[in-house]
C-alpha cells in the first residue's frame, strides 16, 4: 500500500486532528470526512442515550477518538458503529460476520423489482405465495431485505436464510427482531422469515419443511467465491484482517471441491456455485440468483448453467443492474458456449440470474421498483448446450 | 346620505353608527377579493427545500450561511414544522465547522413552500468579521433557494404527476445519468469501503446533484432524486414566469427575480430591512433566532407577493384586453 502524502496528512490534521488517524483505513480525505461524521454522529447519540453518563461534554469526543483509534488500525467501521444501512432496513453487523456489501443490496433489490407488483388480493393476476431460500444468508440482510420488497406483494411469505456459522444465524435472528422493533419490518416477518443453522455440503443442506414441501421458488445465495490466490492479492487489508474468512473463500478440500480442484488459480473460487445449482434442482427453484466475484467468473457460472439443462435462460448482472446510463451500449452481451447472455447495468460482473420456463412465468413481465428504474423486459435469450 | 342636510336626523345617526362597521367590512371584503383573485401558487400546498449558498464575501459569508441555516432551523422547531438536513458541505479550510460551502434542508410539514417562498433570494450581511483585525465593516452575501418539495407520496396519490410528460414534476429518467463512487477495483466482497455517495446528472440541462449524507446508498439516491425532481421542476417554472415578466417589463412593471438582493441582515444598528416590503425591524437578535420578528417580516413580504402577483394579473388583463380590441 503507497504511503499517504505529508501534503495530505497536514491537510488532514488542520482541518481536525482525528482525520489523519482515519486516512490511514480511508486513503482519502473525501471519505475520511464522511466517516468522521458518522462516528461523531454516533458518538454524540450514544453519549446522550447513556444514562450513566454524567459528564457528557467530555466523554461523546473521547468516545469518537476511541473509535477513530480503532478505525486506523484498519477495524471496518461498521463493525465499530455496530451496523450497516441495507435498503431501508438497518442491520446489525458484529465481528464474525460478513459485513452487507451495497452491491449486494443493489442485486437484490434488483430482482425484487422483476417479481410482478400486482397486490396480494387478486388471485387472478398471479399466485399470492412465494417461498424464497437465501443460502449462505450471513447477517440475514437479503432475506430480510426479501421480506421488506415483497410482503406487500404477497399474502403468504415464506424466507427461509441458512449459514453454516452459528454466529451468523444467531445474528440474523437478532436482525429481524431488531427490525420488527424498528418498525422497519411488518409483524407478520417474525412468522414468515426463519434463519437455521445448516451446511450446504451436508446431504440435507435444506431442511424438510411441511409448509412449503421442500419446495422453494427462488433461490438466492451470496456464497464465500474469493479464490484463495485472489485473497491474499485483490482483497483489501480490512477486509483480510477483520472479516471472516470462511465467508470469503470457499472450503477447498478435496473431498468438496471434486474434480474442480484449486490448482486453476481464481477459478478456485468456483466450487460453491455447482453445489447451489445441485441445490436449486432438489429444492424446485425456478429463478436462482447466485453474486459472484467478477465478469470471469459470471461466465463461468454461466457455463455451468448451460450445463445443467434446467435453465432456460440466463442473465449477468453488474454492480448496478437497474442503472442504465445513456452513452452506454445500449445492450451487452457475452458469448458463453456459443449463446448469447445478456449484461445488465454498469460496473463490475456481480450476479448470474437464471430461470426456468416457470420462472419466467411467474416473473411475468419486468416491472420498474421505484419510478425512475428504466421498465426492462426479460430478454428470452436461453443458454442451452 | 350622512352628509346630506335633507336626511332625517335620526336615519343620520343610524347612518354614522354603520360606517365604521361597514368600512371595516369593506376592507376586509376587499382583501379577501384580492385573496380570491390571486390564483393560489400551484405548488403552495407542498413542502419544500430550502438551499443555502454563500455568495461574495468567502469565509465571513459562510459563516453567514450557518447562521441563518440555524435561524430557520429554530424558526421551524417554533412554529412546529418539521425540518431535516439533507445534505451541510462545509468549508475546506481550518477550522471549518460552522462555515457552510453549501446546505440543503427539507421542510416537511404541507404548505411550507407557500410559507418560505418569500425567503428566495440573496440574503446581504453588514458585519465586522470575527476575522477582521482593523474593524472594518464587510458586506457578504448568501443566496437562499426554496424549492418545491416532491415527496414519494405525492407520486402515490396521484402517479400521473410524476409520469406525465407535460407535468413540471416530470423527470425522464432517460435522461438521468446516474454515477456511484465505487466504480473502481474489485468490489462485491473484496472491500468494505463506505462510500455511498451518488451523483445524479440531467443530461439535457446538465442540472448534478451530488448525494454523500448518509451512510445509506439507499436513501442518498433517494435524496439525491428528490432534490433534482425540485430543480428541474423550479427551472421549468422560472423560464415560464421569465417570459411572463419579459411580456411585463414591456408594459411597465420589473418583477424582482432572485437575484436581487432581498434582505440586509446589519449587526452595528442591530436592524434587519427587507427591501422588498421596506419593513424594517431594530431586533437582529430575535429575527436570528427565528422569533416573531422573523414572522413578521416573512408577513409582511407575503402581502408585497400578493400587491406583486395582483399588479401582473391587471397588467395581464389590460394587455390581454388591448389585444382584443
Amino acid at each position: 500500500m503507497p504511503r499517504l502524502a505529508t501534503s495530505l496528512l497536514l491537510k488532514a490534521r488542520n482541518l481536525n486532528t482525528l482525520l489523519p488517524l482515519l486516512l490511514r483505513s480511508c486513503r482519502d480525505l473525501g471519505s475520511a470526512q464522511n466517516e468522521l461524521r458518522w462516528f461523531r454522529d454516533h458518538a454524540v447519540a450514544a453519549t446522550a442515550k447513556d444514562p450513566t453518563n454524567s459528564h457528557t461534554q467530555a466523554t461523546w469526543q473521547s468516545r469518537l477518538r476511541r473509535m477513530c483509534e480503532e478505525r486506523s488500525r484498519g477495524k471496518p467501521l461498521q463493525y465499530i458503529l455496530g451496523s450497516q444501512p441495507f435498503g431501508t432496513l438497518d442491520i446489525l453487523c458484529r465481528l464474525g460476520v460478513l459485513i452487507p456489501r451495497p452491491e449486494t443490496e443493489s442485486i437484490a433489490m434488483h430482482i425484487m423489482s422483476y417479481l410482478p407488483t400486482h397486490n396480494g388480493d387478486t388471485e387472478a393476476s398471479g399466485p399470492s405465495k412465494l417461498r424464497v431460500l437465501d443460502l449462505c444468508t450471513g447477517t440475514g440482510c437479503i432475506a430480510l431485505l426479501t421480506h421488506d420488497a415483497l410482503s406487500s406483494r404477497y399474502k403468504s411469505l415464506q424466507i427461509l436464510g441458512i449459514d453454516n456459522n452459528r454466529h451468523a444465524v444467531l445474528l440474523a435472528r437478532s436482525n429481524l427482531q431488531h427490525n420488527v422493533r424498528q418498525g422497519k419490518l411488518p409483524e407478520r416477518a417474525c412468522n414468515d422469515v426463519n434463519f437455521v443453522q445448516g451446511d450446504i455440503f451436508s446431504r440435507h443442506a435444506v431442511p424438510p419443511s411441511r409448509s412449503t414441501n421442500g419446495q422453494w421458488d427462488i433461490l438466492i445465495a451470496n456464497p464465500p467465491y474469493i479464490s484463495p490466490t485472489a485473497f491474499n492479492t485483490t482483497t483489501e487489508r480490512s477486509v483480510r484482517n477483520f472479516e471472516p474468512r470462511d465467508a470469503l473463500v470457499p472450503p477447498s478440500s478435496p473431498s468438496r471441491a471434486g474434480a474442480q480442484g484449486t490448482r486453476e488459480g481464481n477459478a478456485g473460487g468456483d466450487i460453491i456455485y455447482p453445489r447451489l445449482l445441485k441445490i436449486a434442482r432438489e429444492v424446485g427453484a425456478k429463478v436462482v440468483l447466485f453474486e459472484v466475484a467478477d465478469m470471469d467468473q459470471a461466465m463461468r457460472v454461466v457455463g455451468m448453467a448451460g450445463m445443467d439443462k434446467r435453465w432456460d435462460g440466463v442473465e449477468i448482472w453488474r454492480d448496478w443492474p437497474s442503472v442504465q446510463n445513456k452513452g452506454a451500449k445500449a445492450e451487452e452481451s457475452v458469448v458463453v458456449n456459443g449463446k448469447i447472455t445478456r449484461v445488465m447495468g454498469e460496473g463490475n460482473g456481480r450476479a448470474v440470474f437464471a430461470w426456468t420456463l416457470q420462472g419466467r412465468n411467474m416473473i411475468g413481465r419486468a416491472l420498474d421498483l421505484e419510478d425512475w428504474y428504466i421498465p426492462q423486459k426479460l430478454c428470452p435469450c436461453t443458454v442451452h448446450s | 346620505m350622512v352628509k346630506e342636510p335633507s336626511t332625517d336626523p335620526e336615519l343620520r345617526s343610524l347612518a354614522s353608527e354603520d360606517l365604521p362597521q361597514a368600512t371595516r367590512d369593506l376592507e376586509a371584503l376587499s382583501t379577501n377579493l384580492k385573496k380570491s383573485l390571486i390564483p393560489v401558487h400551484p405548488f403552495a400546498h407542498l413542502p419544500c427545500l430550502l438551499e443555502l449558498r454563500p455568495g461574495a464575501g468567502g469565509d465571513e459569508a459562510a459563516l453567514f450561511a450557518s447562521d441563518l441555516l440555524r435561524m430557520y432551523q429554530v424558526y421551524c422547531k417554533s412554529h412546529g414544522l418539521q425540518c431535516k438536513v439533507l445534505s451541510i458541505d462545509t468549508a475546506p479550510s481550518v477550522g471549518a465547522e460552522d462555515q457552510i460551502q453549501e446546505a440543503v434542508i427539507e421542510i416537511l410539514s404541507p404548505g411550507s413552500y407557500e410559507r418560505f417562498r418569500g425567503e428566495a433570494g440573496v440574503h446581504r450581511v453588514q458585519r465586522v468579521p470575527a476575522t477582521e483585525t482593523k474593524g472594518r465593516t464587510h458586506t457578504s452575501a448568501v443566496s437562499v433557494l426554496v424549492l418545491p418539495n416532491f415527496p414519494n407520496e405525492v407520486a402515490q396519490d396521484n402517479p400521473n404527476e410524476f409520469n406525465d410528460p407535460n407535468s413540471d414534476y416530470y423527470v425522464n429518467p432517460q435522461d438521468v445519468r446516474t454515477d456511484t463512487m465505487r466504480a473502481s477495483g474489485a468490489g462485491g466482497q473484496h472491500v468494505n469501503k463506505t462510500d455511498s455517495a451518488i451523483r445524479l446528472t440531467h443530461i439535457p440541462t446538465g442540472t448534478v446533484v451530488s448525494m454523500q449524507e448518509s451512510r445509506s446508498q439507499h436513501s442518498n439516491r433517494t435524496s439525491a432524486w428528490q432534490v433534482l425532481r425540485a430543480r428541474l421542476a423550479q427551472a421549468r417554472r422560472e423560464a415560464r414566469e421569465e417570459e411572463m415578466a419579459a411580456m411585463r417589463i414591456n408594459a411597465g412593471v420589473k418583477r424582482t427575480g432572485r437575484g436581487d438582493k432581498i434582505r440586509t441582515y446589519n449587526w452595528q444598528q442591530q436592524r434587519v430591512t427587507d427591501h422588498r416590503s421596506a419593513i424594517t425591524l431594530n431586533r437582529l437578535d430575535d429575527v436570528l433566532e427565528g422569533g416573531n420578528s422573523l414572522d413578521e417580516i416573512m408577513t409582511s413580504v407575503k402581502e408585497w407577493l400578493a400587491s406583486k402577483d395582483l399588479e401582473a394579473m391587471i397588467i395581464d388583463e389590460e394587455t390581454a384586453s388591448k389585444q382584443k380590441l
